[in-house]
């Protein structure tokens, strides 16, 4: 029987999706049979344990192997899919302390939250304001992260749900779910959300998978804003501008159990608000944040130790304040 | 230029390619040297409830102004005087830091004092120094009990101190410190003094809240002791104040029932009207249908 050049070509590709399909099933069932060994991810290792029960597991590279039972143990997975991320720590309520006498704006908890959450020199998850109440007081730096409000105007104003509020207090953003309109930037009073307006810089794998609480990879056309480093308080860390601040200045704790440390101290958090005078910025708006701040008393360094070695661009942000305005004056005078 | 050009080209590029480490590493050692790195090792002992003991090298070098850890640097660790025994070998983690833990079963040699020499030794490679780490560990030990005598919340810690003969005496005159533990960082809650002749001493439990059945777990700890190193004793009970916190997850607002009653209001009656419009529709559609069926059976239908 003749096969003409085309009919050869069709038999041909009749076969190899075949193959295919061959493939397909043999990997959904060596997945299937992983999966029947046990729930979640498993990890080989040499443990030396008596030999058992033997179970198949199909390795990252796609092999079927047969091992031990007692050399798989059960791996925790560092990525958080959404749904997950939706579920708080249970019996936790996360706060933040403030101590703005410690800050003297080296701006560490800046660059260790892009570097942690991927985010470009412009985009600032917690910034670091200098502010001066009055003419006549003292100006201060104030670290301002998101302040995670047990009664947040950007969870109720979104419209489609992409920002919840957590049974531990934390309040993410779902990018896969924010159609970037805006809303919760302009609830928020305390404009503590930013507006991904352009790709990310790096490039990710395309199997990447994104998750709340890192906000990685990022997303074009969606607000981000502090996270309170979910990832790592899962995983039993402190966030990574507390621990990269030297000064000491960000406490974090679980105020269920009542205690806040920043890496070196951990103090009562009851005694330190009540014995500091510790207060929420505008409270009287209602939104109740989590995040409490010690007034800048008994400072130890003079406030213009945070303007050494900034680039004019950061420069630029407090020329408006009175006492950088006064510095500028005088130094035009002499 | 010619192939023959080409390959000896090639060849000093990938030379050069080749050498530019070394170049680099060139300029930073000192008058010629092949070393670059000066780590610094620090032992750490460590003493656990139950008995275990751990030995933790930390090994760090500096960059500029910095000390960074070294990661995946080998750290030999022996016991006695000139490293009689060797107790195992670890790899640094992320942190530069290398842990060994010694089973129980591990006995050190103590001498009659009651004190064991340890060290840790990184041994040097090609691009960095030797370095190694000594400390002299006088063996403790705690016994703590928590009781509640007449309703008072009572913890009370004796410690005892490796001596002659490797007999162990009353730890006096020293002050332990007391915590609890809490998600990220032990809470200091006081400090115990013991007494000088008994090794004894002991502190009221204060308020603190615990975890939902109020369970708490108490450590005595002595940290980073010069002669002791870091030994704790812990355990768990049930003084804490339970706390069991539960919130109700927050929605959109948009959905909730919280919305006022003239908004609901006129939203029924704007889906109501869409609704009845549409079914009016259908109506009138039907009823032209059948209209024109009743007109075709009239004789006079043109």
């Amino acid at each position: 029987m003749n096969h003409s050049k085309d009919e050869r070509m069709e038999d041909k590709k009749k076969n190899e999706s075949r193959r295919n399909f061959l493939k397909l099933g043999f990997g959904l069932g060596a997945a299937s049979l992983a999966s029947v060994a046990g729930s979640g991810l498993f990890n080989l290792s040499s443990v030396n344990a008596e030999p058992s029960e033997k179970v198949k597991v199909l390795t990252q590279d796609g092999k079927l192997l047969e091992v031990d039972k007692s050399q798989l143990h059960p791996v925790q997975n560092d990525i958080i899919c959404r749904q997950e991320s939706k579920i708080g720590l249970p019996n936790r309520k996360f706060v933040m302390v403030i101590d703005l006498a410690k800050c003297k704006n080296v701006r560490k908890c800046i660059t260790a939250c892009q570097e942690g959450h991927h985010l470009s020199a412009e985009q600032e998850w917690i910034k670091v304001f200098l502010l001066q109440d009055s003419e006549q007081t003292a100006p201060y730096w104030f670290p301002r992260p998101c302040f995670h409000c047990d009664n947040p105007l950007c969870v109720s104003v979104c419209p489609v749900g992409a920002t919840y509020k957590r049974s531990d207090g934390i309040v993410l953003v779902d990018a896969e779910r924010c159609i970037g309109c805006k809303f919760c930037m302009t609830g928020c009073p305390f404009s503590a959300r930013q507006f991904h307006w352009k790709k990310p810089e790096r490039d990710y794998d395309k199997e990447i998978q994104y998750s709340p609480e890192t906000n990685i990879p990022p997303k074009e056309g969606t607000v981000g804003k502090c996270v309170f480093c979910a990832d790592k308080l899962r995983k039993g860390e402190l966030p990574r501008c507390l621990s990269a601040c030297p000064m000491g200045v960000i406490y974090f704790g679980d105020m269920i159990e009542d205690a806040v440390t920043n890496g070196s101290e951990t103090v009562r958090f009851s005694e330190l608000i009540t014995n500091r005078s510790g207060y929420r910025k505008f409270e009287e708006l209602g939104t109740e944040p989590c995040v409490y701040y010690l007034p800048p008393v008994d400072r130890m360094f003079p406030v213009d130790r945070g303007l050494d070695g900034l680039d004019q661009e950061n420069l630029n942000r407090y020329k408006d304040v009175p006492y950088i305005k006064n510095l500028n004056s005088n130094e035009r005078g002499t | 230029m010619d192939l023959k050009k080409r390959y000896i080209l090639l060849l000093v590029s990938a030379l050069f390619l080749y050498a530019s480490p070394f170049i680099a590493q060139d300029k930073e050692t000192e008058e010629g040297e092949e070393v670059l790195y000066e780590p610094s090792l620090a032992l750490h002992y460590f003493k656990n409830t139950d008995g275990a003991r751990i030995l933790t090298g930390e090994i760090k070098v500096k960059r500029g102004r910095q000390f960074l850890p070294l990661e995946n640097a080998e750290i030999k660790f022996f016991a006695g005087v000139d490293a009689q025994i060797n107790l195992g070998t670890a790899k640094s983690n992320k942190q530069g830091k290398a842990i060994l833990e010694l089973s129980k079963e591990t006995e050190l040699p103590f001498d009659d004092s009651g004190a064991v020499v340890l060290s840790a030794k990184y041994e040097a490679e090609e691009n960095s120094q030797e370095t190694s780490d000594e400390k002299t560990i006088i063996d403790i030990a705690f016994e703590m009990t928590l009781e509640e005598v007449d309703s008072i919340k009572t913890i009370r810690l004796t410690a005892t101190k490796m001596g002659k003969n490797k007999e162990m005496f009353p730890l006096g005159d020293f002050e332990i410190d007391v915590f609890v533990k809490r998600l990220y960082s032990d809470l200091k809650i006081g400090s115990i003094y013991l007494d000088a002749e008994t090794g004894s001493g002991e502190m009221e439990m204060p308020t603190i809240p615990g975890d939902s059945i109020g369970n708490i777990v108490v450590i005595a700890r002595v940290t980073e002791n010069d002669e002791y190193g870091t030994v704790e004793q812990s355990a768990e009970v049930k003084w804490g104040t339970p706390v069991e916190y539960r919130t109700s997850r927050l929605g959109p607002a948009l959905w909730s029932s919280n919305a006022p009653l003239w908004m609901t209001i006129t939203l029924y009656i704007f889906i109501a009207g869409v609704f009845y419009h549409l079914i009016l529709i259908i109506n009138r559609l039907f009823k032209i249908k059948k209209l024109g069926l009743e007109a075709r059976k009239d004789p006079n239908f043109k």
